[in-house]
């Protein structure tokens, strides 16, 4: 298989799985309509709060538990100064960003001088289901992490497709005059909502620095923050959207990594890059079937036979390792710029403060 | 809750005053309505109607005065509290979630336990009231899809499966076709003989008088008088609601109609890809010199006809011709710069920066160009001059042109635009609901200065979905309903019964 | 006149809780409030070489803040400067690396425009995007910073590398590219290019009360749909908002390299001035003028900062824990002015449209 082994499907789980946390909260606090653009401070702050805790007790449970409480505490900040003091949402978010960073480098120079280096989160093997090939090896032979991610994400489904207060929340966001006509509690979903994405970004943080690497270093999240928010616009604040955007983050973070350790490029990478443009024009065609080709589906198809001749003639080809470092982030803004469609989907109560006297 | 249902007080208010700042917008209300009947509450705009609703809902508190419910005192701290206690109101603007399935906007309600799916209790209440009151849903579409008359309707079934008994109609009628107006006069009706308690609030007295069986008139936040209808004649709640009698229409010159201002040739918009037309090959015509007005109901193509002459949203086909030039790249500015002019129904969306002073805000149009400003600088103190000039003419009351825009009221709001609009002297001036939500001195004002610009020689295209607006001011009146022109009458021939014919005359062929 | 009183009392408040937030965090770790009192002053403005370095730092936080400013009155509130500034950066060390044996002053214009031009073609993207593809352009801008810090990676290691040892950096930058500093300050510290604070600060009050373009903006931003039926085009604005902001934020990244301590094009070079100068612009409420003074006490907190560092030991992100804590405490001084405002109201206006005033004037905010 190359690049593309189990190893790499295990990798690009494990990228997967933080990013695919947080932005389940992101979803969920924007469904509510307060958007927190500062969701990389958060992430920060429970990575910090994770390792913080773990330099004091070293009882991997109770780091993922300060991890959490160190995100609620800026999700707190940020439900406070959305919902309470009603300032704007992207100022207030910027505020967050810039608050966790400091902060967390701040209390990391004061607290750790020096860093600490603790194992990462033991993998458990599924009896049975693990022994499976490819599939077991992949999928039941993770960390807890990954399993209580799937298990979340399930239970957010669940919850904002198949409960009152899924609709609740939907309609919190979408027209939060009905909702209170309803005598539904805009504050108190919406408190709930960021407080619940606080915790899973705090939990996502902490799982990237004891959970996966077992350090904290200045600014680890490395933007993965503001990849979630993009998953979620890009998803069109549905769960489905978003799984699908996370995934395409993921695989793509996880070439980058395989191919940092590689002389040059191999040919299934483009090979790979050409399936997805190809999935993409289809998908495209799929939706509008009968009508004249756009611009962008014309330079998607140069692009694609582009690709497929680079992956046939496999050239002898090294790309700098900042390319595929910048890669996810510019493969979100294509993905943002070809959806754009999508925003007119975004819940309509999205960033605005809610006064009642309003109704 | 002892009480039969059926006989007796249903709610009573006694001495409720309510004080926003120095401005008292109720002043000591006595009110009682019983269980049965349907009690009409009438009222100009600002006498106080809206804040009464709103205390006996449970959206403010009064500042002093008492509330009984079945003789039992009760008071609402929050819109939830009246809901249980059986209170429920149909709002102007639908409480609806238009994402949201009707059945799902059925099953919003607080949530104990976050696990619980309220979607087959929904169903199930509303298949009782169905039962109950033969109004019926379509549980799975989206509200976004449904009609006004439609959500009008799901509005009710959701107060009625929360256990509403008493219930509050604000201007339920100002988006209805005639027939679906028609319609909901039975249902009220039957909601009464039910035992159930029905507020109906409008300033249109022939439909408190087509329904109600008693009215109360609201004056200057204060009862100015209450009764049966029974034994009541129109003019006499005319009298009480403004005051004194009203001075008879004024009789005005014929008008003496020019040059066309404004052509438009078999316009045709789209709504949604695949829904019906907005506009269907709508033709219109306004003179220099008249003013032609535009009757039908809400959501008829009226906003689509003003988007598109405007320029701001595109045509299938057809054309649009102003002063006798075919505007060929619709543009705001193009339309502007051929002389147009357009005072908006929304004011607080498209018509005012209530960031920005009441002086910018009056020269927004004339600001951009000579002679108040020359290769792109402008000269602040001519503008200054012209805002002070303009306000003081157009009756704007503020402290100074440096006010910020959002701390005038309403009316003054609107003043400052008719102010813009109309000092730039166009050929053509379109004016959308001009006199929504102002009180009887400012709607006289909007009126005069409309028919000024007329009797100067421009062209007024009035839209209003007030029929009795329409009829008073319009030389010529052309009925739109479901995106056609239907008719064209002169002033002399249009009465409301034949206006009325047309827009459903529409809705059988279309 | 009251307003104005109490404005400065506000910003006097916001400034009392900040260091009051600082002393209690420098007793958190220990270190005596009044000894890093003075050793911050003597860091900052104690002697005219530590002085000049202060005023001289101020400028590329201004400059942002400038691009800010702008930005935010045209409705269109984008955080790419950190990216703009790199990317700015870039663009002017590429052509001042080539300027050895040019005249000053045609390398000094080169330099500044090729930072402006960088600056705003990054922040272009953002405005195409915005415009034609209908992307939140908060969203396009935060990635586009994630990408400029990989581009500069790649350049100091790649086409731009030029250090003896390696190091991934550029070769030092000629000296007739490097900007003018005043000579009596000792260790000329003092860039000329401080002479822009007045400057620019008028020049933007200029543009946004007395020309079309400048009430054009504003208009947009004050209330985009008003603005588009009244016959202006808030896409062209937003997008000449959004591509100037840039190019301000491009002239800060050349004003960081030539007018800085280190003539040579770095990783780190950004150094965070992108979101300092965002939060410069909130402190000053928005005026060019405040910003002035805002760009000044913050570039003294980073100067400061590190002396605090060098002398007692005090982690340097002590800056930017104070900066992330005075944004919000702008935000919370500033809701709470208005609500004591909207509690009174003037004329009697209904509550429905106070509701909506306080919606618009948030997002303004």
């Amino acid at each position: 298989m190359g690049v593309f082994d189990i190893a790499f499907l295990v990798a690009a789980l494990t990228i997967a799985a933080p990013i695919l946390l947080a932005a389940t909260g992101e979803l969920i606090s924007q469904r509510a309509g307060v958007m927190n653009v500062g969701l990389e401070g958060v992430l920060l702050a429970g990575a910090f709060a994770g390792y913080l805790t773990m330099t004091r007790v070293d009882s991997q449970p109770l780091g993922f538990l300060g991890g959490i409480a160190g995100g609620l505490l800026l999700a707190a900040l940020m439900a406070v100064l959305a919902i309470e003091v009603k300032v704007d949402q992207i100022v207030a978010g910027i505020a967050i960003g810039v608050l966790g960073l400091g902060l967390t480098t701040f209390f990391d120079q004061h607290f750790v001088p020096e860093p600490q280096t603790f194992t990462p989160l033991p993998r458990l093997a599924v009896p049975l289901l693990s022994d499976l090939p490819v599939v077991g090896e992949v999928l039941f032979h993770q960390d807890l992490f990954i399993y209580a991610t799937i298990v979340v994400v399930v239970l957010v489904g669940l919850a904002m497709y198949r409960t009152t207060w899924g609709i609740n929340l939907a309609a919190t966001g979408e027209s939060p005059v009905a909702a209170d006509a309803a005598g539904v509690s805009i504050r108190g979903v919406r408190w709930a909502a960021v407080l619940v994405s606080g915790a899973c970004a705090g939990a996502a943080g902490a799982y990237i620095s004891i959970g996966d690497v077992g350090v904290f270093r200045e600014d680890m999240t490395g933007g993965r923050g503001y990849l979630a928010i993009a998953a979620v616009l890009f998803g069109a604040w549905r769960l489905r959207g978003l799984l699908l955007a996370v995934a395409i983050f993921a695989v793509t973070d996880a070439i980058q990594l395989r191919l940092q350790s590689i002389a040059s490029v191999p040919g299934e990478v483009w090979a790979a890059a050409a399936l997805l443009v190809l999935g993409a024009l289809v998908a495209a065609r799929h939706r509008q079937p009968r009508r004249a080709p756009k611009p962008a589906e014309l330079i998607g198809a140069v692009l694609l036979a582009g690709l497929v001749a680079l992956a046939v003639v496999r050239p002898q080809l090294s790309l700098p390792a900042s390319l595929w470092l910048a890669m996810p982030y510019v493969l979100a803004l294509v993905a943002l710029a070809a959806g754009g469609a999508a925003r007119h989907r975004a819940p309509s109560g999205l960033t605005l403060p809610y006064i009642r006297s309003e109704a | 809750m002892t009480t039969d249902p059926g006989s007796g007080s249903a709610l009573r208010l006694s001495g409720i005053t309510k004080r926003f700042g120095a401005f008292t917008a109720n002043d000591r209300i006595d009110l009682d309505i019983a269980w049965g009947e349907v009690h009409a509450l009438l009222g100009e705009n600002g006498a106080g109607k809206t804040t009464l609703m709103r205390i006996v809902t449970g959206l403010y508190q009064p500042d002093e005065g008492t509330m009984s419910l079945d003789g039992t005192p009760v008071s609402f701290r929050r819109p939830e509290q009246a809901l249980r206690a059986g209170i429920g109101m149909v709002h102007q603007h639908f409480t609806l979630v238009p994402t949201l399935t009707e059945l799902e906007n059925l099953a919003m309600a607080p949530a104990g336990v976050p696990w619980r799916n309220g979607r087959a209790a929904a169903r199930r209440r509303a298949a009782e009231v169905e039962a109950a009151t033969g109004l019926r849903i379509a549980p799975d579409r989206l509200v976004s899809d449904a009609s006004v008359g439609e959500r009008q309707r799901l509005e009710i079934v959701k107060l009625l499966c929360r256990g509403a008994r008493l219930l509050i109609f604000d201007e339920p009628s100002a988006a209805l076709s005639p027939g679906e107006w028609d319609e909901l006069a039975k249902l009220m009706r039957r909601l009464a003989a039910e035992g159930h308690a029905v507020v109906l609030i409008s300033h249109k007295l022939s439909e408190v008088f087509a329904v109600a069986d008693r009215w109360t008139v609201l004056r200057g936040g204060a009862v100015a008088g209450t009764g049966d209808i029974a034994g009541s004649t129109p003019e006499q709640l005319v009298t009480l609601m403004v005051g004194e009698s009203l001075a008879p229409r004024r009789e005005r010159a014929p008008a003496a109609p020019g040059e066309p201002a404004l052509v438009v040739r078999e316009l045709n918009v789209e709504r949604h890809p695949d829904g019906p037309q907005a506009l269907e090959d709508v033709d219109l015509d306004v003179r220099a010199g008249e003013i032609v007005g535009i009757a039908g109901v809400a959501g008829s193509g009226q906003a689509e006809l003003v988007e598109t002459v405007l320029g701001i949203r595109p045509a299938l086909s057809g054309s649009v011709e102003l002063a006798g030039r075919r505007l060929e790249r619709r543009t705001p500015a193009g339309f502007y710069a051929a002389g147009g002019a357009l005072i908006p129904e929304d004011r607080h969306h498209v018509a005012v920066i209530g960031g920005m002073t009441l002086g910018e805000n009056i020269n927004l149009r004339a600001l951009r160009q000579a002679p108040l400003a020359r290769r792109g600088r402008i000269d602040l103190r001519a503008a200054r001059q012209r805002a002070v000039r303009l306000a003081a003419e157009y009756e704007v009351r503020a402290t100074g042109e440096s006010q910020p825009m959002a701390r005038l009221s309403g009316g003054n709001q609107q003043k400052a635009v008719l102010a813009r609009e109309l000092s730039t002297e166009p050929l053509l001036v379109i004016a959308v609901q001009p006199v929504r939500g102002l009180d009887v001195r400012a709607t006289e004002f909007v009126y005069r200065r409309l028919t000024e610009h007329r009797d100067r020689g421009g062209a007024v295209l009035l839209i209003s979905m007030d029929l009795d607006e329409v009829i008073a001011l319009s030389d010529r009146i052309a009925v739109l309903a479901h995106g056609r022109i239907r008719g064209v009458l002169d002033a002399g021939e249009a009465t409301r019964a034949r206006i009325g014919a047309l827009m459903t005359s529409s809705e059988v062929t279309a | 006149m009251k307003a104005l009183a109490v404005r400065v009392l506000t910003q006097l408040g916001v400034a009392a809780a900040t260091l009051l937030f600082a002393a209690l965090l420098l007793l958190a770790i220990g270190v005596s409030p009044g000894e890093a009192a003075s050793a911050f002053w003597s860091g900052t403005f104690g002697s005219p070489t530590n002085a000049g370095t202060t005023l001289t730092q101020a400028v590329p936080l201004f400059l942002v803040a400038l691009g800010w400013i702008i930005a935010d009155k045209a409705g269109r509130m984008h955080v790419g400067f950190p990216g703009q500034v790199v990317i700015g950066g870039c663009a002017a060390a590429a052509v001042g690396l080539q300027c050895d044996g040019v005249p000053t002053v045609v390398a000094i214009v080169a330099c500044a425009l090729a930072g402006i031009a960088g600056g705003a073609l990054w922040a272009g993207i953002v405005a195409w995007l915005w415009a034609s593809r209908g992307v939140l352009e908060i969203i396009s801008s935060l990635l586009l910073n994630l990408v400029a810090v990989q581009m500069l990676a790649w350049l100091v290691r790649g086409p731009l590398q030029g250090s003896l040892d390696q190091q991934p950096q550029s070769a030092n930058f000629p000296a007739s590219a490097l900007w003018p500093a005043v000579e009596s300050v000792p260790g000329r510290t003092l860039s000329y290019d401080v002479i822009l604070l007045p400057i620019l600060a008028a020049g933007l009050i200029w543009l946004f009360s007395r020309t079309v373009f400048g009430f054009e903006l504003r208009a947009s931003g004050g209330n985009l749909d008003a603005a588009r039926w009244s016959g202006i085009n808030p896409v062209r604005a937003g997008v000449s908002a959004i591509v100037i902001s840039g190019g301000f934020a491009g002239l800060a990244g050349a004003a960081l390299l030539f007018a800085g301590s280190a003539p040579w094009l770095s990783e780190g070079f950004e150094a965070g001035i992108g979101f300092n100068g965002i939060a410069v612009a909130l402190l000053a409420r928005n005026s060019p003028v405040g910003a002035i003074l805002t760009a000044i006490v913050f570039s003294s907190l980073n100067v400061g900062g590190t002396s605090l560092q060098a002398l007692l030991d005090v982690p340097s992100s002590l800056t930017s824990v104070l900066q992330g804590a005075v944004i919000v405490l702008v935000l919370v001084a500033a809701m709470l002015l208005r609500r004591r405002r909207a509690a009174r109201p003037a004329v009697p206006v209904t509550p429905a449209s106070t509701g909506k005033e306080l919606v618009s004037s948030a997002k303004e905010a």
